[in-house]
Formats: C-alpha cells, structure tokens, sequence
C-alpha cells in the first residue's frame, strides 16, 4: 500500500489579482443563474405522465392535476374509481366504462411501445387471457399513442400484439384516463378493477404475470366464499 | 504515443467533420426522437427497478 | 483570496452539476423532466431519470438507439460524442462530468489513499464494448428491442441520482426491488467504498464515457504539453497526479482529465494546458 504524497501548491498555479476577480464573478454569475433556474417554474409544469407524448396535451394534463387531487385517494394515489371514460381501442371501435360490467373482475394492464419489460410479458398476458375464467378479462391500456394521428405508435403497438401472439382488447389512453394515469410512475402497471368499476386491491408496479395471477386467484377465491 | 503535431491536426480535422456528417445523418433519421423518447420515461429497468 | 487553477475547476464543476441538473423541484414528486431539452446529450455521466436531470444521458442514448428495433448503432450519438471529445477530450470528466465531481467529493473523507494498478484502467474498455456497444444489439426480445446492458446491470450514477430518489418518493416502487436491485446497490456501494480510498475509482476503471474520452485525448484540441526545454525531470508532476498518469512521458494519456495539478505543481512552468498551439 503506497500512500499519496501530499500536494505542494505553489504561485505558478495562482492567478493575478484582476483575473481572479473576473473569474470569481463569472463564476458567481453561472452559479447563481444555475441556482436560479432550478427555482423555475417550468419544471413542475412539463412534467406530465407516461401518457401521451405530444407537448400540446401537456398543459391540460397540467390543469387537471390540481383538481382530480382533491379525490378520494386509495393506494399509492390512485382514485377510488376507474373515470367514466369514451376511448378508441386499436382496431378503432369505442370502448366505455360500461365495460367493467360485464365481469366480475377486469385486470387493467397499462403500458407502452417504449417499454421493454412490457413488451416482454405481453406473449404471457396473451396466453392468460385466453385461460382466463369467464368472470374475468384483461384489458390493455396503452399510454403512448398520442391521439389518432400517432399512426405510428399505432401501428408498432398492432405489431407487437401481432408478434406477441395477443389478442386481448387494447384500449388506447386519451385525457379521460388522466385521474388515473397522472399516479403511474413507471410502467407496466396493472391495476385491479370491479363489476362497478372500483379499484380493488393494489396497483402492481413491474412486470409480474405471477403477481396479477395470485391477486385474480384470491380475489375470486374471496368472492366465492 | 504521442502525435507529430501535423498529422493530430489533420485527424483533429477529420474527426471534427466525421462528426458533424454522423449528427447531421443521425438526426435526418430521426434517431433524436429515440433518444427524446428515452430519456423522458422512466426507465425502471435502468435505475435497477422492476 | 487566490482562486488557484484548482478551486476554479472546482468552480466550473459546482456549474456544470447546476446546469446538468436544473430541475430540482421535481425530487418533491419524484417525476422527472420531459421536455424538449432532454434530445440533447449532456456530454458527462449524469442519469436522465434522475428528477433534476436537463439532459439526456450519452451512454444512455447511444444504448438506446443501438437497442431500439430499426437500428444497429447511433450516429447521432457518437457524432455528439466525437465533436465534444475532438474538442476536449477527457478535460469533459475532469471538468465537466457530474458524476466525476461526486466522486471527488467522496475522495474527500479522510482515510489511506492507494494507488491504482495500471492494468485496471483497461477494463471499462471491456465495459464499453461488451455493454454498450454490442448486448443492446445483441440481447434482443421478440421485437427485436435490446437491453441498455450498462444502465441496467453496471451503472452506478442510475442506482443513485434515480433509483434511489424514485424509491424515496414512490413507495409502490418499493414491490419492483428484486435480484437486479440488490446488484445494483452492491455495485453503488462499491463504487463509493472505492472512491473514497482511489480517486476516481469509476472514472479509471468502469466509465465507458471515459474510455471514449480517454482515446480522444490523443487528438483533442484542449491539451497538455510539456516544454522540453523547460522540463528538468525532476518527476513532480508524475508525483502530483492522481490518475497517476507520467506527463512528461504521455501528455495525451488516456487517463489524463486534464486537471492542472501537475502545471500547479511544476516549479519551472514547463507545463501548459489549454486550447491555443503553445
């Protein structure tokens, strides 16, 4: 072990009188417009979910933010009740929350085309929505496809449900879905919901089809007794 | 190994504009919205998450 | 008060970490920025799902784009990274990089400083060309989408400017820590571990940004030279240098990130760093 020899500064290093000045003064000045700026208030403003990813819905996003965090708020935020909702699913058909009633439980599955993890368990959700029992469905929700003019997040999520082998509705997300959505931190996210289109249990973060397979066991194995 | 120093400034010159043909390509086939697209999500899988 | 060369690269570091970093209030709700500025690559290490982070990452983006399904390699990227290596070589990690100023400032905590074995440095080349170049092409799902194998499996600058502040404000992250978490800890806690008794113990032996800055240096129009008719050999500079880099011998060193101490410290001036022909 060799220990290092301490360092010798020495005048050849040091700066004059005038340019020390000029540089402590340049240095203050970056310094504090750096410290400025992250007092901005641009910040809180751009940021918004992993939802659409044009900057046009970025302020209505914004907007509602403030007024849906008044609602009752169940696990991690999420709201007590899936939004009434009017949404296209990919092959262009309307879908609304009228949906939730047909089954005894609808596994919500959001995701996104930029999303590996969510890409990879896709071949699995396919299978298992085709097992599934009759009270239950699963539904996608995709978070990236930024209105109808996103043809191309579109068309990629067409191929991977292709690809994957899947077959399952896919709900494509629109501002309806905000009072959900704003509380996604990451995703896939897989949120649990009823006949009457309240959240039960909780929101699963990561890909874990074993995860939302025990929930779905124990929820009916809890509703039949 | 240290460079005669005609023959660093001809590669200094060469890479400068290599460079500049790779930004300008690279961008004209949209490879910025890629990487836009990456750095706004929250790569769970990045940070050792999920 | 003196602003000797070193305190005014501390300077320029403090700014770069500011500016590399703008949007602070964004730790509070732990989402992060998604503006336009994020298409630009900071040219330092600095995580982009870090809340506070402008700028994308450009380990992170050439991962991306070699990862993402119609292409193999990044010309944007690495365009990016040859302008700003041909202009400064390794003086962005000396200077610039974010990641490198919290590993000096982890040097900082008192205790035995060591030496670093020369052939440890070669090692991020092994990281640069196994991780980042080829598993994102490589390690692909069905769709054909690669693994960023460097942020996922090695980088400790994600496990702690987003994973760990992302954990603190979201505690539905709290089920996603699994196996990969626990590595990447262990690799976070080793990295600081090492930092505080090697100076720079990521930069010299795991950063893949700074093995290509590393072989730019060669070429960099920011440089070191050492005046021969100045120099008497008398091996303070090699003493002085903790990237334990000889200048007298290999101005242009790979490891070299062009902090000034040895300039400081030699006693006939032999040594200039900068940008003009000299």
């Amino acid at each position: 072990m060799r220990f290092q020899i301490p360092m010798i500064k020495n005048k050849k290093g040091a700066y004059t009188m005038k340019t020390n000045s000029k540089i402590l003064q340049l240095g203050g000045l970056l310094l504090g417009a750096a410290i400025l700026l992250s007092g901005c208030g641009k910040t809180t403003a751009d940021t918004k979910t992993p939802a659409a990813a044009d900057s046009s819905s970025a302020s209505d996003i914004s907007a509602a933010d403030t007024s849906s965090s008044a609602d009752s708020a169940s696990t991690y935020g999420f709201p007590a009740q899936m939004p009434a909702f009017t949404a296209k699913d990919l092959d262009g058909s309307t879908v609304t929350e009228s949906i939730f009633a047909d089954k005894d439980l609808t596994v919500v599955n959001i995701w996104g085309t930029f999303c590996p993890p969510c890409i990879g368990e896709m071949p699995e959700l396919g299978e298992w929505a085709k097992e599934m029992p009759d009270n239950v469905q699963l539904i996608g929700l995709i978070s990236d496809i930024a209105g109808d003019e996103d043809i191309e997040h579109h068309d990629l999520a067409v191929e991977i449900m292709d690809k994957a082998d899947a077959d399952f509705l896919q709900i494509i997300a629109n501002q309806d879905f905000i009072p959900i959505l704003q509380w996604v931190v990451g995703v896939p996210t897989t949120l649990f919901v009823d006949k009457e289109g309240n959240l039960v249990g909780d929101p699963i973060v990561g890909a874990d089809v074993d995860g939302y397979k025990k929930f779905v066991e124990d929820y009916l194995n809890d509703l039949s007794s | 190994m240290t460079f005669h120093h005609n023959k660093k400034r001809i590669l200094q010159v060469i890479t400068a504009i290599i460079s500049c043909i790779f930004i300008l390509y690279g961008t004209a086939r949209n490879e910025i919205v890629i990487v836009l697209d990456k750095a706004v999500h929250i790569c769970l899988e990045c940070i050792g998450l999920g | 008060m003196k602003i000797t060369h070193a305190i005014k690269r501390k300077i320029f570091q403090f700014i770069a970490f500011g500016y590399s970093n703008v949007h602070l209030m964004n730790f509070k709700d732990g989402k992060i920025y998604e503006g336009k500025w994020k298409q630009f690559c900071n040219p330092g290490l600095n995580c982009y799902s870090c809340p506070a982070a402008s700028f994308a990452c450009p380990i992170g983006a050439l991962q991306a784009v070699s990862g993402s399904m119609n292409f193999r390699f990044s010309f944007y990227v690495t365009g990016l990274l040859l302008a700003f290596g041909v202009l400064l070589g390794r003086a962005i990690c000396g200077w610039l990089c974010p990641f490198g100023l919290i590993q000096e400032l982890i040097h900082k905590i008192p205790s035995p400083k060591l030496k670093l074995k020369r052939g440890f440095v070669y090692i991020k080349y092994f990281v640069l060309i196994v991780f980042v170049i080829i598993l994102p092409v490589t390690a692909t799902n069905y769709m054909g989408m690669g693994k960023p194998a460097f942020c996922q499996f090695i980088c400790p600058a994600g496990t702690l400017e987003g994973g760990i502040p992302l954990l603190g404000t979201h505690a539905e992250l709290l089920q996603t820590i699994g196996g990969l978490f626990f590595l990447k800890m262990a690799i976070l806690l080793i990295t600081i571990a090492g930092c505080i008794f090697i100076y720079r113990f990521f930069c010299r032996i795991l950063c893949p940004l700074g093995a290509i800055y590393g072989l730019l240096n060669k070429i960099s129009i920011y440089h070191l030279k050492v005046d021969p008719h100045k120099c008497i050999n008398c091996g303070k500079c090699r003493q002085v240098c903790r990237m334990e880099v000889d200048p007298v011998k290999s101005p242009d060193d790979a490891e070299c990130i062009r902090c000034g101490e040895c300039q400081s410290a030699c006693p006939k001036g032999a040594i200039c760093l900068g940008f003009k022909k000299f």
